[in-house]
């Protein structure tokens, strides 16, 4: 294997920032680790990169013991998140600080330095732009500065912190199409970390999920989206509602409606059930589902987002397709989920059992 | 009507014009009864013979001795001050380690205590009686009374100076770029030298203007280790002491006047260099 994370761990103090993470990365590949603010996964990018070391656990890189190679020599391009890129000197010195610095003997000429230095710039579009200070470029341009210096000394992996965290939407839009691109170009195996799910889902190759000091889930982005493995990744992805069900002999009760699924694996007892706003129908009718008074509608161009409380007073979302649904604020309705996630309530944000993959997921025939 | 156009006239900031008038008033009075009175009667005695008895005053052979000796001792307390300083700024602002808050309460020390006990606190340890004074003696080391004793009085009263210009900027710039520095393969000298100093070499220079400036004018903690020998161990300041004492006015005032045109280069040299590198003095500030 290329990258193989073996049971890392690390512990600030009282607190257990990674709690044996393991993770394996095939060359090339444009991982993301995605997960909410004090999940590890900055922590774990920072071991990588060498700036923090691991209380327990080994990385092989290439055959190589990665942790033991000092951050100096492993090559490991290195993006912060605020970029840290050194003031006082000018864009083009910025990029060949790592060339500049190396010893005399291995050190390039000059003019190859300089030559390198406009390959560079050219290639995250700041031709022209090398005699500025970093003070006098705007937010994207700095963080494309950031990318030039870290791919300078042909880096073995690139690790990016939040990599558009500190960027505005449209900016951010664009870097992040831009950097897909520019990964396509290099062929470096690349891992950022965000919060931000749209985007890890968007660009990655793999996603792995990490959630308090654990990985919870690694896979495609399709993968991870369609077959949540866990309650924390079924709720962090697609904003999923959660409802309280009973589980007896397999079938799942929520709120008076029995899903049409059988989940035989998740025992008997009570469960949580996630179901995504889009994996809802809505029925003007109070036959069947789940019952609830429409509270609030608001259009969204071709969709339509309907906000409905049910009896216990908790609120649903819902998004149908314009024009699916006539239904008006304060209309009874009953909701029937598609599909639904159901997770036993005692294994919330733990891993369940392997063989229960995929089965916690179904979809729900036509009706 | 009225009450509408007097709202809009008063900016929701400024204040009346009599209150702005008053403190600018107070802050120039101020400034002139205790800065510029003083300044310009040193300069006035020292003149009040004519120039001939000025240079005279000056280049007396005791008063060379003292300059000489001022100079020398400034020379070699502020780049041991700055070595010290770049240390423990780069300790302090760089590193987590215990019983930090305390080392920090500790390089303040000079400022808050009297200078005649730093003197004093040499005397007790390296006096003829002091703790370690016989042994230094009968390895024929003499500290006090000698221009080492000068020294290590002025490096204990200077020593936070390069330190405290130093600490908060470093703190506020925080370890990003080092560790940028690191990851693209720099050394640790490598990384000091290219990005941390840099990246202070304005805070550093400040440091050493003050630290130099008080080198040059202590007089607290000399005067206890000096001994007062004329020509060998009386620095600027006490020279000035001496000549006061002995009612030679002219000269006293002459040697002062020197050391108040110090005092005024090091204005000038800093604000000249806040003029013309203002704003990368602020950018070496700023946060991306």
């Amino acid at each position: 294997m290329f990258l193989e994370i073996s049971d890392i761990a690390k512990r600030f103090g009282s607190f257990n920032a990674l709690k044996g993470v393991s993770l394996s990365v095939e060359p090339g590949t444009f991982l993301a680790l995605l997960g909410p603010s004090g999940s590890g996964k900055t922590t774990l990018l920072r071991i990588l990169g060498g700036l923090a070391f691991a209380d327990a656990g080994s990385v092989k890189f290439e055959g190589l013991d990665w942790l033991s190679i000092p951050a100096r020599e492993r090559r490991a391009g290195f993006v912060f998140q605020n970029y840290a890129l050194f003031k006082h000197m000018t864009v083009a010195r910025n990029i060949s600080f790592g060339l500049d610095v190396r010893a005399r003997h291995e050190r390039p000429s000059r003019a190859q330095i300089d030559a390198r230095v406009e390959e560079l710039l050219s290639l995250v579009q700041l031709d022209g732009l090398g005699g500025r200070y970093p003070a006098q470029l705007s937010g994207g341009q700095r963080q494309r500065v950031a990318l030039a210096r870290a791919l300078a000394i042909a880096p073995r992996m690139l690790l990016l912190d939040e990599p558009f965290g500190a960027l505005d939407a449209k900016v951010r839009k664009d870097l992040r199409r831009w950097l897909r691109g520019l990964h396509e170009k290099t062929g470096v195996t690349t891992i950022f970390v965000t919060h931000d799910q749209e985007e890890a889902l968007d660009l990655a190759d793999q996603v792995a999920i990490m959630n308090e000091g654990r990985i919870d889930q690694a896979g495609t982005p399709g993968d991870v989206y369609e077959n949540p493995r866990t309650a924390f990744v079924a709720e962090f992805l697609g904003g999923a509602n959660v409802l309280e069900g009973m589980s007896e002999a397999g079938e799942v009760n929520v709120e008076g409606h029995v899903l049409a699924h059988r989940y035989s694996e998740v025992g008997t007892g009570p469960v949580r059930v996630y179901v995504r706003p889009h994996d809802i129908d809505i029925e003007e009718t109070e036959r069947r589902g789940i019952q609830g008074t429409v509270c609030g509608r608001l259009g969204m161009g071709p969709l339509v987002r309907y906000d409905i409380a049910l009896r216990g007073g908790r609120i649903i979302e819902a998004v149908l397709p314009h024009g699916a649904q006539g239904a008006q604020p304060g209309d009874r309705v009953s909701l029937r989920p598609k599909r639904a996630f159901v997770f036993p309530h005692t294994h919330i944000s733990r891993r369940l059992p392997a063989e229960m993959r995929n089965v916690t997921s179904l979809h729900v025939v036509k009706r | 009507m009225t009450d509408l156009s007097a709202a809009r006239a008063a900016d929701a900031t400024a204040d009346p014009f009599w209150i702005r008038a008053g403190c600018v008033l107070l802050t120039v009075s101020f400034i002139a009864l205790f800065l510029v009175v003083p300044l310009a009667a040193v300069f006035t005695e020292a003149l009040c013979d004519g120039l001939g008895a000025y240079f005279e005053a000056i280049i007396e052979r005791d008063a060379v001795a003292a300059i000489r000796l001022t100079l020398l001792v400034a020379a070699i307390a502020v780049p041991l001050n700055v070595v010290f300083g770049l240390a423990a700024a780069w300790a302090i602002a760089k590193f987590e380690f215990w019983g930090k808050s305390f080392l920090i309460t500790l390089i303040d020390l000079p400022f808050s205590i009297s200078p005649v006990i730093s003197g004093l606190v040499y005397v007790l340890l390296f006096g003829a009686h002091g703790w370690f004074g016989p042994t230094l003696d009968a390895l024929g080391i003499k500290v006090i009374f000698t221009v080492s004793g000068l020294v290590l009085a002025t490096m204990l009263v200077t020593f936070p100076f390069v330190a405290r210009e130093l600490i908060p900027l470093m703190q506020e710039q925080g370890t990003d770029e080092e560790a940028a520095a690191v990851s693209l393969g720099a050394s640790g000298w490598s990384t000091f030298f290219r990005v941390t100093l840099p990246n202070v070499k304005w805070g550093l220079l400040y440091g050493v203007l003050l630290s130099n400036a008080r080198a040059m004018g202590e007089f607290g903690a000399v005067s206890v280790v000096s001994g007062h020998i004329r020509g060998l161990t009386t620095t600027m300041p006490l020279h000035v002491e001496i000549l006061y004492n002995e009612y030679s006015f002219v000269a006293a005032f002459a040697v002062a006047s020197l050391l108040a045109l110090l005092a005024l280069v090091t204005l000038v040299l800093k604000s000249l260099l806040e003029w013309q590198f203002g704003g990368e003095i602020a950018a070496t500030h700023r946060h991306h």
